[in-house]
């Protein structure tokens, strides 16, 4: 599938913008290979992308995956952890037009 | 009584004391008072006069925070100093305790409190100032949003917990504009939106001399820290990104970001960091900049510097920095794009 398909499968606009659905494997460039457990934790109990960054955006439901416990959070990463990696660089979020004032 | 009755009430016993110790830490364990005036941050007997024992005091490179003015205090146990082993990631003694007060339009909004209670726990909270601006009660976990207009159709938003934690760090918390480059006695005449010193503010050289920090440094007075630069524009620009970018956009680990550290430890040497802004190319690429020319810096290509862009945007999926601000602060636009058209145009 050539990387345009893709891109158009795994995307969701709605009134917030474009959002793409992030690549969730341990590739350390495109994915989360970088990403600690740590970050996943607060990633996800905070909403926000690293638990610092931008917020998520819909439909990612991370206040739901955000009441887990610890060690369920930690499972969760050590599967997507055990992943083969695949190189598959997402585009940003898409922002909607500005609004007219 | 028989073995079993006596085993069962020592059981029995032992159930009930562990409950009674449980209910008593948790009665103990210190939490955010209801209201600011319970907070120590003002003389007992005085409300709205801050205790002296609460030190003012102003970092050299501001927070742009939509305008508001603010004002700072913190507060040092006697007897104690703080451990600046870590030249970095400075410790606070417990007891430490920080306030942060918003101002928007001439009213205070909210006062923001930082307290380290105990060894292993800093406390955050934020109190929301009343009607009559005689006092501020705590805010609910989740913030205040919109509780004032700062801008056409822009309101600001009280942080909520998490919030906190984004910024103030989950890992080592701490305050974030109380460090040797923002107290430098060497302070920057050009900072953006730099506040001027007032009288009885304390700084590095008030902490040297009241032997705050440990181990004792006096090489912050005769050396005091400066970001070297050739230009006084490079050298206020880095400062700004020091206190806007540095929290995240640094080696600590805390996110994956690898490119130039912009945290205030590290930017002694302001000429490589500005070397290595130039140079690195930024996964997040600027709209409407071709694949792969989107750099944290393009003196080349300005528009395709992603600082720049992402200091212009307001919309949440890419504005920089991510929270706390909701108006773009276009004094530092100006700031960067001048800096990229004069200074970074030249090499």
């Amino acid at each position: 599938m050539d990387g345009r398909r893709r891109r158009d499968q795994h995307r969701v606009r709605r009134p917030w913008g474009i959002s793409f659905t992030a690549n969730l494997t341990p590739d350390p460039e495109t994915g989360l290979g970088k990403w600690t457990e740590e970050m996943f934790i607060e990633t996800m109990r905070t909403g926000r992308h690293q638990g610092k960054g931008r917020h998520l955006l819909p439909p990612m439901p991370y206040s739901m995956v955000g009441a887990l416990e610890d060690e369920d959070i930690k499972s969760l990463f050590a599967y997507l952890q055990s992943l083969p990696p695949v190189k598959n660089r997402v585009p940003a979020p898409v922002d909607p037009p500005e609004e007219k004032k | 009584m028989t073995g079993r009755v006596r085993a069962a009430s020592a059981a029995l016993a032992t159930i009930w004391m562990g409950a009674l110790l449980t209910a008593t830490r948790a009665a103990e364990a210190p939490c955010a008072p209801p209201r600011l005036s319970d907070t120590a941050l003002y003389a007992a007997g005085h409300p709205g006069l801050v205790d002296p024992a609460n030190r003012a005091f102003s970092p050299q490179y501001p927070l742009w925070s939509d305008g508001a003015a603010k004002a700072r205090w913190v507060y040092l146990p006697p007897g104690t100093a703080i451990d600046t082993t870590d030249a970095g990631d400075w410790q606070f003694p417990v007891g430490t305790r920080f306030w942060k007060e918003f101002t928007f339009n001439g009213r205070k909004i909210e006062t923001r409190f930082l307290w380290r209670a105990t060894a292993d726990r800093w406390i955050f909270a934020t109190y929301v100032w009343n009607e009559e601006q005689s006092d501020a009660v705590l805010a609910p976990d989740e913030g205040v949003r919109g509780i004032v207009e700062v801008g056409a159709g822009r309101r600001h938003d009280v942080p909520g917990s998490s919030d906190c934690r984004a910024c103030h760090g989950s890992k080592r918390p701490g305050p974030l504009g109380f460090n040797a480059l923002q107290l430098s006695t060497d302070r920057d005449p050009h900072a953006i939106h730099g506040e001027p010193l007032a009288p009885g503010m304390i700084d590095l050289g008030t902490l040297v001399r009241e032997r705050k920090l440990a181990p004792v440094r006096p090489e912050l007075l005769s050396n005091p820290p400066r970001i070297h630069a050739s230009t006084p524009l490079t050298r206020s620009v880095l400062g700004y990104f020091a206190a806007n970018c540095g929290t995240c956009h640094n080696r600590s680990g805390e996110t994956t970001f690898t490119g130039p550290s912009l945290k205030h430890s590290d930017l002694s040497d302001g000429e490589a960091t500005t070397a290595g802004l130039l140079a690195y190319a930024t996964a997040w690429q600027v709209p409407g900049q071709p694949e792969g020319t989107s750099r944290m810096l393009n003196a080349a290509t300005p528009d395709a510097s992603a600082m720049l862009a992402r200091m212009r945007s307001r919309r949440p999926s890419s504005q920089m920095p991510p929270l706390g601000t909701v108006l773009r602060d276009d004094t530092a636009i100006d700031a960067v794009t001048k800096w990229l058209a004069t200074d970074l145009a030249k090499r």
